[in-house]
Parts: C-alpha cells; sequence; structure tokens
C-alpha cells in the first residue's frame, strides 16, 4: 500500500444541519450493505412459503377424512396459509437483534459520532426496519398464501381466497414487523446478539408451546396479554372459546402497549448509556 | 479548538478522569500521553459527547458536541479500528457515515484515495489487517473535512511507511490551521511530529507544555570518567557544580560539558571520558508517570526467577 497525496480538498458547506432522513439513509445504507441482511431475508420467504406448502402438501396428501373431528377444512385451508409466515418472524428477529446489538460498542460510538441525538437513531432503525419487514413480509404472505392455496386445490381440498381472507392476511402482514421490532428495542438494551435473539424468540414460541399445559386463568389472565397470545388474536387465530381469545382491537392495543413499553426503555437506555 | 474544563468522570469508587483541565489549540499537533488507564480514550469519549462526564464540560469550538449541528463537518476522530462491521466493504462504511451527514459522495473516494484505499474500497473490512483498518479509521475522521481532529492511538498496526505517511498527514493537518490531538501511550511515536504534549497519568493532568520545553526540562548531566576522581570532585564542586559517582564515572550537572574539560585541564587531571547524557523523552516520559501508572509490571521474586 503506497501513501498517496495528502490533500484535503473542502466539500461544499450547505449550512443545514442532516435531520432524520439522512439518519434513515444511514441505517437503510448499513442494512443493505452487509449480507446477513439478505441471507435472513431469504430465509423469511423460504421458511414462509416452504412450511405453508409443506404442511398443505402433508394435509392435501391425508385427505379431507384423516382431518381430526371438529376441524372445519376450509379454517385448515386459511390457518395454513399464514403457519409459514409466522415462522418467517424468526430470521427477521435476528436480522432486528443484529442491526441493533451487533453495533455495541465500537460501532455505536462512530454511528452517535455521526448522530448525537441518539432519539433520531432509534428512531431511524426504526423506520427502516419496520419498512424492509413490511415489504419482505407482504411478499411472504402473499406467497405463502398463494402457493397453500394452489397445493391443496390440486388434492382437490377446499380452498380459501385471499378476498374472503383478507382482514386477517392483512392483519398479519401489518404486525409482521411486532417481534422483530421487540429484538430492536431488547438489542438496544441487551447489547448481545444472542441474548436478544434468544430471548425474543423465547417469547414468540414458548407461550403457544406451554399454553396448554397451563390452568384456564393463567391463560386467560396472562398469557392471553403476552405479546404472542396478542398477536394470535389481531391475526384471528385464536378460537373465539379459547380462554386466550379477545377482541382484536383490544389485542391490538396490547401489542402496541408492547411495542412503546419496549422502545420506551429503549430510548431511556440509549440516553443513559457512555459509549 | 477544543477546551476540557474540570473533566472528572467516575464509575463508581474509581475516578478515570479526575479534574483535567488543558485547551488544544489549531494549528499544532497536540500529542496526548499517557500509559495504558490513565484516562485518555475516556476523555476523548467525552469530548465526543460519547461519555457523560460526572463533572466538569468539555466543549469544541465553545459548543459540547451534542449540540453542533453537522458534527462530521466539525470534528473528526478516529476511536477504535474495530469500529466498522467486517462484513461490510470499506467503501459502504464510509458511505452511510457520509449519507448521515449529508455529504456528498465524491467525498467518500476522495477520503479512501487520500488515505491508499482505492484500491481495495470493495473488498469487505474483514479481510483487512490492523494498519489498513487504521486507514479506514482515518479515513472515517478525515470524511467531513473537520477543522478539529482527534486521533486515539492511530498508529498502532501501522507498518514503518503507514507511520511515516501519517506523521506527514497530521503536519499538514496543523499546518492548514486545524486542531489536532493525538493520543498515544509511547513517547517516541509522537515526539518526531507533536508541536505540543499532554501528559496525563490516573486521570490527572502530569504536563502541559511544548515539545521543546518539556525537552529542555529534563536534561541529564554529564558523565565523566578520570584517572583521579577526588581532586577532580572537590574542584567541580567548587565551581558550582554537583557531582554524583556512579560505577566510577562521575555524573556532573550544573555546569556545561566544556566548563568541565576545562576544570580538569587546570587541575592536571586526565579525562577519559566526556560524555553529557542526552534523556531520551521517553525517559522523561518515564518519570512523569512512573507514579502514576495503575498498570505496573510486577518484579519477579528471587525464587521464581531461578526456577523459570
Amino acid at each position: 500500500m503506497t501513501a498517496s497525496a495528502t490533500a484535503v480538498s473542502s466539500p461544499a458547506r450547505p449550512p443545514a444541519s442532516p435531520g432524520l432522513g439522512a439518519a434513515v439513509l444511514a441505517e437503510w445504507t448499513k442494512l443493505t450493505s452487509v449480507r446477513a441482511t439478505y441471507v435472513c431475508l431469504a430465509v423469511t420467504l423460504l421458511l414462509g412459503v416452504g412450511l405453508s406448502s409443506l404442511a398443505a402438501l402433508g394435509i392435501g396428501a391425508a385427505g379431507t377424512e384423516a382431518l381430526p373431528p371438529g376441524v372445519d377444512p376450509v379454517e385448515q385451508a386459511a390457518a395454513l396459509a399464514h403457519v409459514g409466515p409466522v415462522f418467517g418472524v424468526i430470521p427477521l428477529v435476528v436480522l432486528a437483534a443484529q442491526f441493533s446489538a451487533r453495533e455495541y460498542p465500537s460501532q455505536l460510538r462512530l454511528t452517535f459520532a455521526v448522530h448525537p441525538r441518539r432519539g433520531r437513531v432509534l428512531l431511524a432503525k426504526t423506520v427502516v426496519l419496520v419498512g424492509t419487514v413490511l415489504a419482505v413480509g407482504a411478499v411472504t404472505v402473499a406467497a405463502a398464501f398463494a402457493a397453500s392455496q394452489a397445493i391443496l386445490e390440486s388434492f382437490a381440498m377446499p380452498t380459501v381466497s385471499l378476498a374472503e381472507q383478507w382482514r386477517t392476511t392483512l392483519a398479519l402482514g401489518v404486525t409482521l414487523p411486532v417481534f422483530p421490532l421487540l429484538a430492536l428495542g431488547l438489542g438496544t438494551m441487551l447489547r448481545s446478539v444472542a441474548g436478544t435473539t434468544a430471548a425474543v424468540l423465547a417469547a414468540l414460541l414458548l407461550p403457544p408451546m406451554v399454553s396448554t399445559l397451563l390452568p384456564d386463568s393463567v391463560q386467560r389472565h396472562v398469557l392471553r396479554y403476552l405479546p404472542t397470545g396478542a398477536w394470535d388474536n389481531v391475526v384471528g387465530a385464536t378460537a373465539a372459546e379459547s380462554p386466550l381469545h379477545m377482541d382484536p382491537w383490544a389485542a391490538l392495543a396490547v401489542l402496541t402497549g408492547w411495542l412503546a413499553l419496549c422502545w420506551g426503555a429503549a430510548l431511556r437506555t440509549l440516553h443513559r448509556t457512555d459509549v | 479548538m477544543i477546551h476540557v474544563h474540570n473533566l472528572t468522570k467516575r464509575y463508581g469508587a474509581t475516578t478515570v478522569v479526575d479534574g483535567l483541565t488543558f485547551t488544544v489549540a489549531p494549528g499544532r499537533v497536540t500529542g496526548f500521553l499517557g500509559p495504558n488507564g490513565a484516562g485518555k480514550s475516556t476523555t476523548m469519549r467525552m469530548i465526543l459527547g460519547l461519555t457523560s462526564p460526572t463533572s466538569g464540560t468539555a466543549t469544541i469550538n465553545g459548543r459540547r458536541y451534542r449540540t453542533l449541528p453537522a458534527p462530521l463537518r466539525e470534528v473528526g476522530a478516529l476511536l477504535d479500528p474495530e469500529a466498522a462491521h467486517p462484513g461490510r466493504t470499506a467503501r459502504a462504511h464510509l458511505l452511510w457515515q457520509a449519507r448521515g451527514a449529508g455529504l456528498p459522495r465524491r467525498r467518500v473516494d476522495e477520503v479512501l484515495e487520500l488515505v491508499g484505499l482505492a484500491a481495495v474500497a470493495h473488498q469487505r473490512i474483514g479481510s483487512f489487517s490492523l494498519g489498513m483498518r487504521q486507514r479506514l479509521g482515518i479515513a472515517s475522521a478525515l470524511l467531513g473535512d473537520p477543522a478539529v481532529l482527534l486521533f486515539d492511538e492511530p498508529v498502532n498496526g501501522l507498518d514503518p511507511e503507514g507511520i511515516r505517511w501519517f506523521r506527514g498527514l497530521l503536519s499538514q493537518l496543523a499546518a492548514e490551521g486545524r486542531t489536532v490531538l493525538v493520543s498515544s501511550h509511547l513517547m517516541h511515536e509522537i515526539q518526531t511530529v507533536a508541536d505540543h504534549v499532554i501528559v496525563i497519568g490516573r486521570g490527572r493532568l502530569l504536563a502541559d507544555m511544548s515539545m521543546a520545553e518539556l525537552a529542555a526540562r529534563y536534561t541529564g548531566g554529564i558523565r565523566v570518567v578520570a584517572s583521579d576522581t577526588t581532586p577532580l570532585t572537590a574542584a567541580l564542586v567548587s565551581a558550582g557544580a554537583e557531582v554524583r559517582s556512579a560505577d566510577g564515572a562521575l555524573l556532573v550537572s550544573g555546569l556545561e560539558a566544556a566548563h568541565v574539560g576545562e576544570i580538569a585541564l587546570r587541575c592536571g587531571i586526565a579525562l577519559r571520558e566526556l560524555t553529557p547524557q542526552h534523556t531520551s523523552l521517553e525517559e522523561v516520559f518515564m518519570e512523569l508517570t512512573a507514579a502514576a501508572t495503575p498498570h505496573r509490571s510486577g518484579s519477579i521474586p528471587a525464587s521464581e526467577r531461578s526456577q523459570a
């Protein structure tokens, strides 16, 4: 490597200070300039479409008569369309944890040197993450829906159309950023990619797994208000007779509360932390 | 111009920076010296608003860093060669900063050219050597063409050619009227390039003076080896010198070497050696910081040494 001329040129100096737009552009450049981002997004698409398709294939091959008694084949078809994208959230959580916790501490120093207003950095990261997840989520949800119904149809099984299921499908697409956002906030607080990923995935996957083992009162008073319980109600995945059921709008309010709490705590941490 | 006033940082019971007050003036290179753990990096982070001081203030051109409208255009800093994500290319690493600071894209290519990384601009930083990552950090610092520059241990990992290049860059930046603060824990790294030096130890200010003053304040005396030391010592002392004997030689301070020679001639004593002792700045630094070094090497007890 040879030393080059050391002339330092003077760039034009517009008086305006860089604002939120510049911060968003900087975070967008960061997100799109590492390979891990593309891997996570590709895995989301693959998991989303793949799991919905596989499940549809299994159900379709077994036929209607193999369904357990009491299961409505039409409801089953709608659930199959959504099962893949829900698991597609896992790589998005990993991505969000990387996007926040990975920077601590050395890279964060540089980030805060560029943007000393730390709230702006968190807001910019939020904007970029939500935008990315919504875009990739929309493709994943739509593709999983189309693929699962096409497979069911090929087995002459009952299917659902997007026109009938638009409310729950839209709700799923719009709320896909919830768990990635929780990971963004928690990553800012925990400053560990592994710790954040583990905590958020536990919050995403554990409650549905243990809910049937717990008494109704615990389900009704605790699990229902956890992020997963609320999310299931928003996307209409909870049966009306289940102790976990609540009004979708109330569930949306609960989810919003979790997000606000997490975001506020992250902001507080950022302001108090020496880096 | 950087002003640090009564700056203090405590973490629990540990005081890392203890009432520091100094000014870094434009137009010269200021060395910021201290042993490991002296509080140099913490001080720099407080100047950059990354770490909040327990008390005191640090301002740049009269304003705290966090209140600067366009900080990258006023202050550039190299803090840590690990500040770059290893998966990103050198160009992308500079591009996000340029976009974040509202700087034109061509600045990225300019600084890459400037630090000699243009040829590897599209390579991942993970494949870079420490010296290349330091150059990238220097490019970051220069990105906004700032009037104030801070470099924390910049020559770590640079090869000799790189060190020479960097010294030239520092001199040029200072000659352009910029404020340049360079930290190091090794005197020889900056003694040839710094005009002024601030020495700290255990978070406290030990010296704040020009390099010339520092060199003048600590001179080492004259070593004299003579055939007959007793009469010579008497003659030297009566001429006003202070004389100590060491290893069969005399260590004379307070007289010029020529004067010592004349006295010896008058006494008829043959001199076998007459050597002015130049205390290196490194030794001056060691002496200054000896009492303020938190991590000192212990001496090995004799029994362990014999086993080793």
